[in-house]
């Protein structure tokens, strides 16, 4: 019989739950990592991998996204595999008074804390980004950062914690927890079989709030409905990360919304996206398919940017179910039930992979004690 | 099979490539695409993924997961895309 024993379980193979099972599984705990697709086959699997810094909200926030940001820098010598990091620019544009005005904000705020921050009038921007319209812009707030591939990310956590004795079962559906009154002592998957750990770790993004509610308790984490494009390979048009200083006038919410997110990938693909709408109420529940009135707006704002991409085919579009939080800030650490941890509802991710997996391993060594 | 024959024309992806994917535990459609960008060219896959199929199987993995078809089937440039002005 197979022992069915380990000192950590984590639910969610995406960026958040591979970080963390690879920083326990180094740290010498005897982890089993459950996912209930594929790695990456979420929200983690579908973004720019962007290590961006200067959206990142103040306070702990910020020192997590600092730290995280040399930790995140250094992931392919960690980890000894390529990820096709790379330093790219960050570029948080503006094209009107409402967007300046919050722009403005973000980059003082940045400013004034230290941050390498710069300001650029539309003609700077032209210049770093030959093939944009610079007629439509304001301005920009500007930071050098990285970039690197998501799915290779996951995988490099997964693989390089397996080294260090990591189990990973994908394909695997946690139903209900294993518990003697308020301790948690483990999971029950769909098929009955019983896993028992002292330590039971939910990063399961969108899915989170569905795993509290198997425990009886909240886990508020909402998602919205992330929708994107993805273009053929072409030579690089593009140097730099874009974002939409739309996302902070009304980020998250409202429906109508439509604010861009560009960059261009190693591989030659552009992908353009945009987040916004509300899915249903169980995100497995989620339609592959973005809406055609989103599709087509993300279409026409992407080649508003970049005029030169209209002859650009599309090659596959698809929608994901991005995890937000109310106030944007994270639910991360001990619940009421002893055993049972959260993190999830992060705002920016991959650069604060390792600063999470660090200080999840720090919360359960510190549990132990 | 030689690891240097072209299984994804699009990217140029190699049964070896292949191979070496399954072999680090990517065991679906969506896994190997994204190991090795098999199937993330112009034909996204209708042409190699029913020839991965067969090399999944004929490395002991039956229950192949299959990738989801998606819109649009057929490449359409941004142009034919977007909204135009007359239709706001």
């Amino acid at each position: 019989m197979m022992n069915n024993n380990y000192d950590v379980i984590v639910i969610g193979g995406g960026y958040f739950g591979s970080s963390i099972s690879f920083h326990l599984s180094q740290a010498g705990y005897k982890t089993m990592l459950l996912e209930q697709k594929e790695l990456a086959s979420g929200s983690s699997g579908a973004n720019y991998g962007c290590i961006q810094v200067q959206d990142s909200n103040m306070g702990i926030s910020m020192e997590r996204t600092l730290r995280g940001f040399k930790g995140a820098m250094k992931l392919e010598e960690t980890l000894g595999c390529n990820l096709d990091l790379k330093e790219i620019g960050s570029l948080i544009v503006a094209e009107n008074d409402a967007e300046m005005n919050e722009l403005d904000k973000l980059y003082q705020e940045k400013k004034d804390y230290g941050l390498p921050v710069e300001f650029l009038n539309p003609q700077d921007i032209k210049k770093i980004e030959p093939y944009i319209d610079e007629k439509i812009l304001k301005g920009a707030s500007y930071m050098t950062q990285g970039r690197l591939t998501p799915w290779k990310l996951v995988y490099g956590f997964v693989n390089k914690g397996k080294e260090f004795g990591l189990e990973v079962r994908e394909w695997t559906k946690v139903v209900d927890y294993l518990r003697t009154g308020d301790v948690i002592k483990g999971v029950v998957l769909e098929n009955g079989e019983k896993i028992y750990s002292r330590h039971v770790i939910i990063t399961a993004g969108a899915h989170s709030k569905k795993l509290g509610k198997l425990a009886g308790i909240d886990i508020p984490v909402e998602y919205i409905k992330g929708e994107a494009f993805v273009t053929e390979a072409v030579k690089p048009m593009m140097n730099n990360f874009l974002s939409s200083a739309a996302f902070f006038t009304d980020a998250h919410g409202d429906s109508s919304n439509c604010a861009l997110a560009m960059m261009q990938s190693k591989g030659g693909n552009f992908l353009i996206g945009e987040t916004g709408s509300i899915g249903p109420e169980d995100p497995d529940e989620l339609k592959f398919f973005p809406s055609k009135t989103h599709l087509r707006k993300m279409a026409g704002l992407g080649a508003r940017f970049y005029p030169a991409l209209r002859d650009l085919k599309i090659l596959r579009t698809f929608s994901v179910a991005s995890p937000y939080t109310k106030d944007m800030e994270p639910i991360f650490g001990k619940t009421s039930l002893e055993g049972l941890y959260v993190a999830a509802g992060f705002k920016s991710c991959v650069v604060i992979t390792t600063a999470i997996g660090e200080e999840m391993t720090e919360i359960i060594r510190n549990q132990d004690n | 099979m030689e690891d240097k024959i072209i299984i994804c024309r699009c990217e140029e992806i190699t049964y070896g490539e292949i191979i070496s994917a399954i072999k680090a535990g990517c065991h679906s459609i969506s896994s190997i695409k994204k190991y090795t960008r098999a199937g993330m060219g112009s034909c996204q896959g209708r042409v190699c993924a029913p020839i991965i199929i067969k090399i999944l199987k004929s490395q002991g993995i039956e229950a192949v997961v299959e990738d989801k078809p998606n819109f649009p089937y057929t490449p359409i440039t941004i142009r034919d895309m977007e909204v135009k002005d007359d239709e706001q």
